[in-house]
């Protein structure tokens, strides 16, 4: 599903160059959950961005799904990123103004779904998530397991082949951590890819592979387990 | 005091941008409001420096005819000796008037040209009424003699230079020799008495006519008068000495404070425009305002923290509202030092889009109050307000960075956004419409042609009046030339009128009527339209045509004027009535045409040269040529008509301008206030639009909801605005007599502006914003 080749990103800033991946290469297939790991800064967030096309890189090649991205304009990777990818992040990320229902609603509504739509796989994906009862709530209103449980239904609502998660469970104690990496996992066995940046060996522990980085470039990679539709 | 200094020096500087959008606007506000607060006090300045201006009065007589009033100022001659001696109540008066046939003063060699305003003539109590400073002579001699003849200071310096001028001699144009007897000071510019030179009536022939009505009279009443009792009093003097004359009516008495701004029945002009400034200036500071406390309390929630530390360390309430009234009043300062200089820049260029003599100073005693004004104003309403807002914060929730608590504050700053832009939709309309009617003023076809046709005055040239009918043939023998015509007073402004009657008009009432003598070709060349009858013929038998217009037949009521004879015994008139012509304008447009008896002339004061069609320049050498062999002592002064015109109307132009540039600052100031919050806003929102990106949320979504928050305000505000301006818009067209009617696209045109002023303003910062990567967004926390 995703086959990055040499890819290298160069943060500028006035005067210092900063290589936060350096000829990266990765291939991750459809069905597998991949967890990255590495200390602060060795680039596991930069490489998540743009593979979550937030960011762009300045080598290399990404094949998304046999596709060349590396030279799509925002629009572009805008219409291909809201189709496909989801996202959770260790903040969460809610939008405070915006009720719970809202929130997971908002990528909906940039897919243009109609409002009828809308509502039935919204309620669907709140269920799913056991937030149902809190859906008019704004998000301050809510635990921090709760408000990643309503991160992680705007993140699969629009049924993205992709998951994206950014230390998902930093934020949340270990009862709230563990039930988060059970939705994920659980997403993973219907059929989603998952790569989730991590601290947690505990929580890689869920993935079928850890892949390990050091200044910008793969040092190990660990296979835990076969994906359940892995076609490597 | 020092520590305040410091954090308001920190915080100008850490948030330039707002800082320098209160500056900017409040130092352009500032210099607009002094810049209209020097033209006010002009205009308020109007001949107020007289010692007796508090009882000086200006005659103005009142008659209704066929029930429309009729307010005349020029008077005959005699008037004002009658009614000085013969009104207890009038202490001084003085009949001024023009005297038209001057055109140069000589002393050998040395020649003073003038326009015929330039040269005007009185009563020899003159100065009894107006006290002029005396550089020779003095105020009791000031007209020893008949031929006395008194100069300016500038005057005197061309013909003398720096010598003495009193009792040397001075040839005229036409013929007569005057001795100096004064030179005073030149009248302040804001006089209505303007002159280079001043006879007295003693020589001249007008002193005893009570048919003519061709001077000003003004009065210098016991300040215990009465005027209406007075007026009655001069209304029948008037009449007991001129049996032509009816007191039916008292005359009016002008206050001379009031002649610059009032029109003579008292009817607002001038002051119209005062007002609208006044408001203009207001509005102005009161926009700048309302940006300061908007960006004040809108960045409230960034200074919360600061606020509640400083409340946890101890401060007290009053102690941090002296902090945020010393930012406002730091802040006001800087604005004023700019406006300052913006002041000393500009004030050049503000003479000359005012064409008044304006100067700036700092020191002015009206300037100051007018600092001194807005300054308090922007410290109560900019400073204390936003410093009580925020000095209220509660320590406690102002460190939570949950922004909803201080969300009910929006509304305030809601409706300050709605103010401000109803009076930017005011502006904009107004601007549109004022404009439209002058534009109209400007292409109104004014019953006679004006392109490519010059005029040359001849009034005050004896010897060009003498030989009109040579220098007509001449001319019209000349390259490029395609028609000559003359007539008495140049046909745009025609102010000669005179008392008329016709077969069966009422006995017990009596008509006035402008006259104006025009020579046989006129009508045709200028191409005025005919609706019955015939124009002159070339015979002998035009001496004895009568022409009028249609407003004339309209006043007389009559359905056959073809048939009917009209007597003007002023212009030696008493003849059957030939041709009727389509009403044209001969006088300001703010004033309906009116009546208007046409007559061939015995001496003609205009040339009129029409020009062929790209063919100007020869046109006017040709005319050079034949000047310089013809009339060689005079210069030539030509004018184009179109010039006339807008020297006619040039007080509506710049009046018009000078308002169009004012209402151009206040939507200036309110987009940049609107530009101010926009770009807090889409700052304080960077998170938000990271993760809507990130979800799939375009560019244009994201601009979309930056700013439909504001167009929403802007459309409540234009629903506001736009009845009001319109309302306003109504009430001064009325004032003109030929007006447009305010258009269904004028109001579209007026919103359309606004709306695309306020997408522009708004949606520069909405895109930045859209456009930022969000991934720097999300991780904002």
């Amino acid at each position: 599903m995703i086959k990055i080749t040499d890819l290298v990103k160069i943060y500028r800033t006035d005067e210092v160059e900063t290589v936060a991946l350096n000829k990266f290469s990765l291939n991750v297939s459809e069905g597998e959950f991949v967890a990255i790991m590495g200390p602060s800064g060795c680039g596991k967030s930069t490489l998540l961005n743009i593979i979550g096309l937030l960011d762009e890189m300045d080598e290399g090649s990404f094949l998304f799904n046999g596709t060349e991205i590396a030279k799509f304009n925002e629009n572009k990777r805008s219409s291909l990123r809201k189709a496909n990818i989801g996202f959770v992040f260790q903040s969460f990320n809610l939008i405070d103004e915006l009720t719970v229902f809202e929130n997971v609603e908002l990528p909906l509504v940039y897919n243009k779904v109609k409002a009828s739509e809308r509502k039935s796989r919204v309620e669907e994906v709140l269920d799913r998530m056991q937030i149902m009862h809190r859906r008019k709530h704004f998000p301050q209103q809510l635990s921090g397991g709760q408000q990643q449980r309503a991160a992680i239904a705007r993140a699969v609502v629009n049924k993205p082949k992709l998951i994206l998660a950014d230390e998902p469970t930093g934020n949340l104690d270990s009862r709230n951590g563990a039930e988060v990496m059970d939705l994920l996992t659980q997403l993973n066995n219907q059929g989603t890819t998952v790569i989730m940046v991590t601290h947690s060996e505990h929580d890689a522990r869920y993935a079928h592979r850890i892949v390990r980085m050091l200044d910008g470039q793969t040092v190990t990679e660990d296979f835990l387990k076969e994906a359940a539709y892995a076609s490597l | 005091m020092y520590n305040s200094l410091k954090i308001l020096l920190r915080n100008l500087y850490r948030n330039a941008l707002y800082t320098w959008i209160n500056v900017i606007g409040l130092a352009v506000s500032l210099t607009a409001a002094i810049f209209i607060s020097l033209w006010v006090q002009d205009e308020y300045s109007y001949d107020r420096f007289y010692e007796q201006i508090d009882n000086m009065y200006v005659l103005v007589e009142h008659s209704i005819e066929n029930g429309s009033d009729d307010y005349r100022e020029y008077l005959p001659v005699p008037l004002a000796r009658a009614v000085k001696s013969e009104v207890p109540e009038v202490t001084a008066a003085t009949a001024v008037g023009y005297e038209w046939f001057l055109s140069y003063l000589d002393f050998e060699g040395n020649r003073l040209f003038g326009e015929f305003q330039d040269f005007m003539i009185a009563d020899t109590t003159f100065f009894s009424v107006f006290d002029m400073e005396f550089v020779e002579g003095s105020p009791a001699a000031a007209f020893p003699e008949a031929n006395s003849i008194i100069l300016t200071d500038e005057s005197a310096k061309i013909l003398f230079g720096n010598e003495t001028a009193l009792g040397k001699l001075l040839k005229t144009n036409t013929d007569n020799v005057f001795r100096v007897s004064a030179v005073v000071k030149k009248a302040p510019r804001n006089s209505m008495l303007q002159f280079k030179a001043m006879v007295s009536f003693e020589q001249s022939n007008r002193k005893e006519r009570w048919g003519q009505w061709t001077s000003r009279c003004l009065v210098v009443l016991n300040p215990n008068a009465d005027i209406n009792i007075v007026g009655k009093k001069i209304a029948e003097v008037h009449s007991a000495h001129n049996s032509g004359y009816k007191a039916d009516y008292p005359y009016i008495l002008q206050p001379l404070s009031k002649h610059h701004l009032y029109a003579a029945d008292g009817s607002e002009t001038g002051i119209k425009n005062v007002r609208i400034f006044i408001f203009t200036a207001i509005s102005l500071l009161i926009l700048a305002c309302i940006n300061y406390v908007n960006l004040v309390t809108a960045r409230a929630k960034k200074r919360a923290k600061e606020v509640g530390l400083r409340k946890v360390m101890g401060a007290n309430r009053p102690r941090l509202f002296w902090q945020m009234t010393v930012e406002a009043i730091a802040l006001f300062f800087i604005a004023v030092i700019i406006a300052v200089m913006l002041l000393y820049l500009l004030t050049p260029y503000y003479r000359v889009l005012t064409a008044k003599e304006l100067s700036f100073s700092l020191f002015d005693s009206g300037t100051l109050q007018i600092i001194l004004i807005s300054f308090l104003s922007v410290v109560i309403m900019a400073g204390i307000y936003p410093a009580l807002f925020i000095a209220s914060f509660k320590p406690v929730e102002a460190f939570k960075s949950n922004q909803s608590e201080y969300k009910s504050r929006f509304s305030f700053r809601r409706s300050l956004i709605v103010i401000q832009f109803t009076c930017s939709a005011m502006f904009i309309l107004s601007t549109i419409v004022m404009t439209g009617q002058q534009r109209y003023m400007q292409t109104k076809n004014l019953g006679y042609e004006k392109e490519n046709i010059f005029s040359i005055d001849i009034l005050s040239n004896s010897n060009a009046m003498n030989h009109y009918e040579v220098i007509k043939q001449e001319l019209t023998r000349q390259e490029g030339i395609a028609g000559v015509s003359g007539s008495e007073q140049n046909i745009m402004d025609v102010g000669n009128f005179a008392i008329f009657s016709w077969d069966g008009s009422p006995e017990d009432a009596y008509f006035s009527t402008a006259t104006v003598g025009l020579d046989r070709n006129f009508f045709d060349m200028m191409n005025m339209e005919f609706i019955s009858g015939h124009g002159f013929k070339g015979t002998p038998a035009d001496s004895s045509y009568v022409f009028v217009n249609e407003s004339l037949v309209r006043l007389m009521g009559v359905n056959d004027p073809l048939n009917t004879t009209i007597s003007v015994p002023g212009a030696g008139i008493n003849n059957k009535i030939v041709g009727v012509v389509r009403d044209f304008h001969f006088r300001h447009m703010s004033e309906p045409v009116g009546g208007i008896v046409m007559y061939l002339p015995r001496n003609y004061w205009t040339i009129y040269v029409k020009t062929q069609a790209g063919k100007v320049r020869e046109a006017i050498a040709g005319t050079e040529k034949v000047w310089k062999q013809l009339v060689p002592d005079f210069p030539l002064t030509y004018k184009f008509m179109d010039e006339t015109f807008d020297y006619l109307y040039q007080k509506d132009i710049r009046t018009g301008y000078l308002f169009n540039a004012f209402a151009i600052i206040a939507i200036f100031i309110s987009c940049l206030g609107l530009f101010g919050l926009a770009t807090y806003t889409a700052e304080t929102r960077t998170k938000e639009i990271g993760i809507r990106k990130t979800l799939g949320a375009n560019i244009l979504s994201i601009v979309k909801m930056l700013s439909k928050e504001f167009i929403v305000l802007v459309g409540i505000a234009v629903v506001i605005g736009i009845p009001i301006a319109l309302y306003f818009a109504n009430k001064t067209l009325q004032s003109y007599a030929y007006r447009i009617s305010v258009a269904w696209w004028m109001i579209l045109l007026a919103i359309l502006i606004v709306f695309v002023l306020v997408i522009l303003t708004v949606s520069a910062q909405a895109v930045k914003a859209a456009r930022a990567n969000p991934v720097k967004a999300i991780k904002t926390e």
